[in-house]
């Protein structure tokens, strides 16, 4: 394993930051934290970039020990790569020799030209003796991403990296730079607060809450398996609504009959909160009637709230072609492709 | 379009004044004086000018490196005695460079305390170097000079935000390499506009060279004119500093090409703890500077003010006018610096020729500079004179000399620069983004400055007024020739002490000038403190 | 309250238009302050008349003179230093004073020749020696001092100084350029150390020990002597006469108050102030009737160099060329 972060502890003044976070990650791995601001996943990427120091815990990288209690590695001699939040260009320096900076080992036309190379790779070979401020936002942050891959790093960490970009530049700097993380092989950790970006990039992701990793697993787990309601009303949209459990296999919900595998701890006849995503709604002229109460254009699709004949509110992601008007009656499907289902609250 | 011709319009009117005070010295290459020339080429400018550039390459290296260090330890570190030693730095610019150099002789002499104890002590052979010699003029000008540096360094290096170490730090760069590799490139702007400083001010120098007897182009400039009587060939010598100045400064910008500096201070970096033996390192160091520049001198000069006796009764007045002198020419230099930095931001490159020559004021030497103003001010004021005189038939004579107006008037010419350089080196920073971003907000006009420039330009605005103040404090020829009577500030009084040799006596009015100093440093450098916390 | 204040300080100065009064002298001076101060002060209580004056160096007061030309406010122009005198005359920026009394009080060598300017206060440029370290016998004149036997012995001040600029300027009058350029490089062989910026650390220097003799003006021995009378440095008067020098003063060519401007200059050569115009910096009064301080008459008797100081000024380019040529910094 490449990274291995165990039980790190640390505390900002009085109040503690992280509270025993630990994840693995293998090489060429690119994972994530994901969780609201405040949550400590900042403070863990600067952890291992050895900026903050740990009150408890380890930080290995490629097996090596870089920080525990009372020890920091400086971060200059981790060869851990980063990739900040504002892309933090020197504005001093051309492109080309923003990247060269850290290749100082390098003898300076062996820096040069791996510093075309990695311009080139992040799409930017033409603009090589620009000025940062002679730059865009996102073309900015490729040369910050080829800044810090180009001394090829044993870890690179980016700090949410497209938080200062457009929406639709994002995606399309977030589908390129996994593409340059998996050809350069990488090994990577991101942080954000957009789970979007972290679907987009990551093999694994870890939603943070308070200092801890609150669940660890792939973006289809995180999505369709999350382990409480917290992590599953943060990562994706979707509604609770009552079910009760027939068998091990079927669950009753909204008057029609999910099938699935229920957990052996919600035995027939529990009540329990159901999760709906909006992807687990669909149109079916033959489905239950529902009335739309407002809607949300998405471009592909329309993301409608619906009101069943139980009462309930759902969400459906519906084509946008459906023209659908506010209080128009509709027919839909409930069919999720997994249960997930929480003991009852309400 | 329209806005850019009239900001180049502004720049240019900022240039007028200093342009035609200029005017005698260009005029001047029109009447050479072959015989003084040719004496003074075989006989004065070889040794001047291998002077001037060895005191002038060799004070702006030694108060560079003074400045930067010092602001490098102080910004970014804690020591023992740091925040004291964070504004006391800076004291050493209250104190007159003439005024040091005749405290480290007084004191290193031969016939001075130090030297005298030594014989006693070892007999005959002390081996001190001699503190009339080069080395001892670089020195002490450098003393003297470094808080130029030092100030403007320091704002850079506060205001340059812990991300771009982080990212140092990230690519293998050690926080020293980072200094080097990264602060100091960014910081550029600031310790470049500071070393020009430092060298006009040194190019510039009369007094503290004339009490070393240490030859320059302004000592030579002097004696032909007041010894040699060839006021043409005087003119032409400080023709040839203009130049030595313009070439200097556009080195400057040639180096500084394409580059942009914007801060990346979102977060303030934290400061480093020098622990143990490195930490004492720090504050010898630290402390070793701030007594040669400022203690030592002090003590001197409270010896010498004992000595002396009863004070003059007038310095109650004296303090207040030169206070009053400093404090108000100190808001309008700025103020002029300000709009001429603006005019700059929005016009083109004819702009910034004006501003190169607006700003030139300060390499002159002052009795040239004051000179110049004075008899272009007369010219001015008997074409008014005439101009009413024809026109109402009661001509006023020459109602503009020796008023207030017209000592503001060539106190913004002679420090226009030392306001120019911080707030130029501030206005770097505040990128066209900001401007976008207000007016989108429907933020324009004087409330974009008021509301966005101003805030952001506070440091550099407060160093620029710090600057200001301390000069008029202590400047000698302009304020000789051209204070309305009864006006007379302590460097006054100290020039006429000391011009009979009297520095017993002038101890008191230079100490008033340091004490005086001490105020707006004090209040600037916490209010500077602010400002950058506030970013 | 502040701004009240502000105000009031600074409105008249803002928009002080001088109007001319016939009851007020102008005055332009290069001697220091304080030298002329209470003198002037004494003028203006007992006559009533309002004296004002400006000081600044003598070039740039001049050159004040020369932009302001018929607009000067100035009436009286005084100065330290014959060649100063004769420049400020040579540009045409004093006007001849007819005056009995001025004539009487004050001797030929020691004013214009076409009465611009009149001497008002005698300063001897001397030799100073060491008490300790040289016999009297050794010293002669200013250019004995050029003879090998004084080599690393001897101090002198910078040559940037007018004083001496002047003292060579008479040398050369006396002795003729060759001769006096002569003498200058021997001076420069036999320093002892590089030249000083001040008379006052000159003869510091004597005292410690560094040289032995030196040139300086009297009244600066003479304030060390007040301090520390025992001090072991003596002056000696060079035989063949001592170089002497004036600070004076002359009437402003544009002056709108002659009167008032010839009234106060024959009272500066006026027995009243002559005393107290040479004794407050401890010269010789230009007036020889006048008695000198008693601590300047312990110095003893000497014989000044009859040449008519105004020489200094016409030849002191000359002198600087020469001390530029010999390295006399």
């Amino acid at each position: 394993m490449q990274l291995q972060l165990d039980n790190l502890y640390q505390d900002y003044g009085d109040q503690p930051v992280l509270r025993g976070l630990s994840l693995v990650l293998e090489s060429g791995e690119i994972g994530c934290l994901l969780g609201p601001s405040g949550c400590g996943k900042t403070t863990a990427l600067r952890c291992i970039a050895g900026f903050e120091d740990l009150d408890q815990g380890e930080v290995r990288v490629g097996g090596m020990t870089l920080s525990r209690a009372g020890y920091t590695e400086p971060p200059e001699k981790r060869q851990v790569g980063m990739v900040f939040q504002e892309a933090a260009l020197l504005p001093h320096l051309p492109a080309v020799e923003n990247v060269a900076f850290g290749l100082h080992q390098l003898p300076a036309s062996e820096a040069r030209v791996r510093a075309e190379e990695y311009l080139a790779l992040v799409g930017l070979a033409g603009s090589l003796r620009r000025y940062p401020h002679e730059l865009s936002g996102g073309q900015q942050q490729r040369v910050a991403l080829a800044r810090a891959l180009a001394p090829e790093p044993r870890l690179l960490l980016l700090d949410e990296p497209f938080a200062n970009l457009d929406v639709s530049l994002r995606e399309r700097l977030g589908r390129d730079v996994r593409d340059i993380l998996i050809k350069t092989g990488v090994t990577a950790l991101l942080v954000t607060h957009d789970q979007l970006e972290a679907f987009m990039l990551a093999d694994r992701i870890g939603v943070m809450r308070n200092g801890v990793i609150a669940q660890w697993g792939t973006p289809h787990e995180i999505y369709h398996q999350p382990v409480d309601r917290d992590v599953a009303a943060f990562v994706g949209g979707g509604v609770f609504v009552e079910g009760v459990v027939q068998s091990t296999r079927s669950i009753a919900v909204c008057g029609v009959e999910l099938n699935g595998a229920v957990p052996p701890r919600f035995p027939p006849g529990d009540t329990v909160d159901v999760l709906l995503r909006p992807d687990d709604v669909h149109a079916d002229p033959a489905g239950m009637p529902a009335i739309v109460r407002s809607k949300v254009f998405r471009g592909p699709t329309l993301q409608c709230t619906l009101q069943i004949e139980t009462g309930e509110a759902v969400l459906a992601s519906m084509p946008a072609d459906a023209e659908l008007v506010e209080g128009q009656s509709v027919n839909i499907r409930i069919e999720p492709a997994h249960l997930v289902l929480f003991p009852r609250t309400r | 379009m329209r806005a850019s011709s009239y900001w180049t319009a502004v720049a240019w009117l900022i240039a007028l004044p200093t342009l035609a005070a200029l005017t005698a010295i260009v005029l001047s290459l029109l009447q050479p004086d072959a015989e003084t020339l040719h004496h003074l080429r075989r006989f004065v400018l070889p040794r001047v000018t291998f002077n001037t550039i060895t005191l002038a390459l060799g004070v702006a290296v030694l108060a560079g490196t003074l400045g930067v260090s010092l602001a490098w330890l102080t910004a970014m570190h804690r020591f023992p005695g740091q925040r004291f030693f964070a504004w006391a730095l800076v004291l050493p610019m209250a104190m007159p460079g003439y005024v040091m150099a005749f405290v480290a002789i007084g004191l290193l002499e031969y016939s001075g305390p130090v030297q005298t104890l030594m014989r006693a002590l070892f007999g005959d052979a002390a081996g001190l170097p001699p503190v009339r010699s080069r080395a001892g003029v670089i020195v002490v000008m450098s003393l003297a000079l470094y808080p130029y540096v030092y100030l403007l360094a320091r704002n850079a290096f506060l205001t340059l935000g812990a991300q771009a170490l982080e990212v140092g730090q990230s690519l293998g760069y050690s926080r020293r390499q980072g200094f080097f590799r990264i602060a100091l490139p960014m910081a550029r702007p600031w310790i470049a506009g500071g070393l020009m400083l430092v060298v006009m001010e040194t190019l510039a120098d009369f007094g503290t060279v004339s009490v070393f007897n240490y030859d320059t182009f302004t000592t030579a400039i002097y004696s032909s004119w007041f010894a040699l009587f060839s006021l043409s060939s005087a003119l032409q010598l400080a023709f040839v500093l203009l130049l030595l100045v313009l070439v200097v400064a556009v080195a400057e910008r040639r180096l500084r090409g394409r580059a942009a500096y914007t801060a990346n201070a979102a977060r303030r970096s934290v400061p480093v703890r020098l622990a143990g033996y490195a930490g004492w390192l720090a504050t010898a160091f630290a402390l070793l500077v701030f007594l040669l520049g400022f203690g030592l001198p002090v003590v001197q000069l409270l010896a010498w003010s004992l000595e002396a006796g009863q004070p003059d009764p007038r310095y109650l007045g004296t303090a207040l006018r030169t206070l009053l002198l400093a404090a108000g020419s100190a808001c309008l230099v700025a103020a002029v610096a300000l709009a001429l930095v603006y005019a700059l931001r929005n016009a083109g490159r004819m702009a910034r020729l004006a501003a190169r020559i607006a700003t030139l004021g300060y390499a002159l030497p002052g009795t040239v500079l004051a000179v110049a103003i004075y008899s272009k001010l007369t010219a001015v004021n008997n074409l008014l004179d005439s101009a009413i005189g024809a026109l109402t038939g009661n001509a006023p004579g020459l109602f503009l000399q020796g008023t207030l107006l017209a000592m503001l008037l060539a106190y913004t010419i002679r420090f226009l620069a030392v306001a120019y350089q911080p707030l130029d080196a501030a206005m770097q920073r505040l990128t066209r983004s900001y401007d976008e971003s207000a007016r989108s907000l429907g933020v324009g006009g004087w409330r974009l400055l008021r509301k966005v420039h101003l805030p952001l330009l506070r440091g550099g605005l407060l160093t620029a007024m710090l600057l200001v103040f301390v000069d008029v404090m202590k400047e000698m020829p302009i304020t000789l020739m051209t204070r309305p009577f009864g006006w007379d500030t302590f460097a006054v009084r100290v020039y006429e002490l000391t011009a009979e040799g009297q520095w017993e006596q002038a101890a008191l009015p230079a100490l008033f000038i340091v004490a005086a100093g001490l105020l707006p440093v004090i209040l600037l450098t916490g209010a500077m403190r602010h400002a950058v916390a506030a970013r | 309250m502040f701004r009240r204040l502000l105000l009031t300080l600074l409105a008249p100065a803002l928009l002080s238009a001088c109007a001319p009064d016939a009851r007020e002298v102008v005055v332009y001076s290069a001697r220091g302050e304080q030298l002329i101060q209470p003198i002037l002060e004494r003028y203006a209580a007992q006559t009533g008349v309002d004296v004002r004056w400006i000081n600044d160096k003598e070039g740039p007061l001049m050159q004040r003179l020369l932009s302001e030309d018929e607009q000067t406010p100035a009436d009286l122009f005084l100065t330290v230093d014959a060649g100063n005198l004769w420049l400020a005359a040579e540009n045409g920026l004093l006007q001849p004073a007819r005056s009995q009394q001025l004539n009487s009080n004050i001797p030929a060598h020691l004013r214009d020749e076409s009465d611009r300017w009149f001497g008002l206060s005698v300063r001897a440029r001397t030799i100073a020696y060491s008490t300790e370290r040289v016999d009297p016998e050794m010293l002669g004149s200013y250019a004995d001092l050029s003879d090998p036997k004084w080599r690393g012995r001897l101090c002198l001040r910078t040559s940037k100084k007018v004083y001496n600029q002047s003292l060579v300027a008479m040398m050369i009058a006396g002795h003729g350029e060759e001769k006096t350029e002569e003498i200058v490089r021997g001076w420069v062989e036999n320093l002892a150390a590089p030249v000083f910026s001040s008379d006052t650390r000159l003869l510091e220097a004597i005292q410690a020990g560094q040289c032995d003799a030196g040139i300086v003006n009297t009244y600066y021995f003479g304030r060390l002597q007040k301090k520390d009378p025992s001090i072991p440095i003596a002056l000696h008067w060079p035989p063949e006469g001592v170089h002497v020098n004036v600070s004076g003063a002359g009437i402003v060519r544009h002056t709108d108050n002659r009167d008032g401007a010839l009234a106060l200059l024959e009272w500066l050569s006026s027995a009243e102030a002559q005393q107290e115009f040479a004794a407050v910096n401890l010269e010789y009064p230009a007036n020889p009737a006048i008695a000198v301080d008693p601590l300047v008459a312990a110095w003893g008797e000497f014989e000044p160099d009859l040449i008519n100081v105004s020489r200094a000024g016409e030849l002191q380019a000359e002198a600087v060329r020469l001390m530029d040529r010999a390295g006399y910094r």
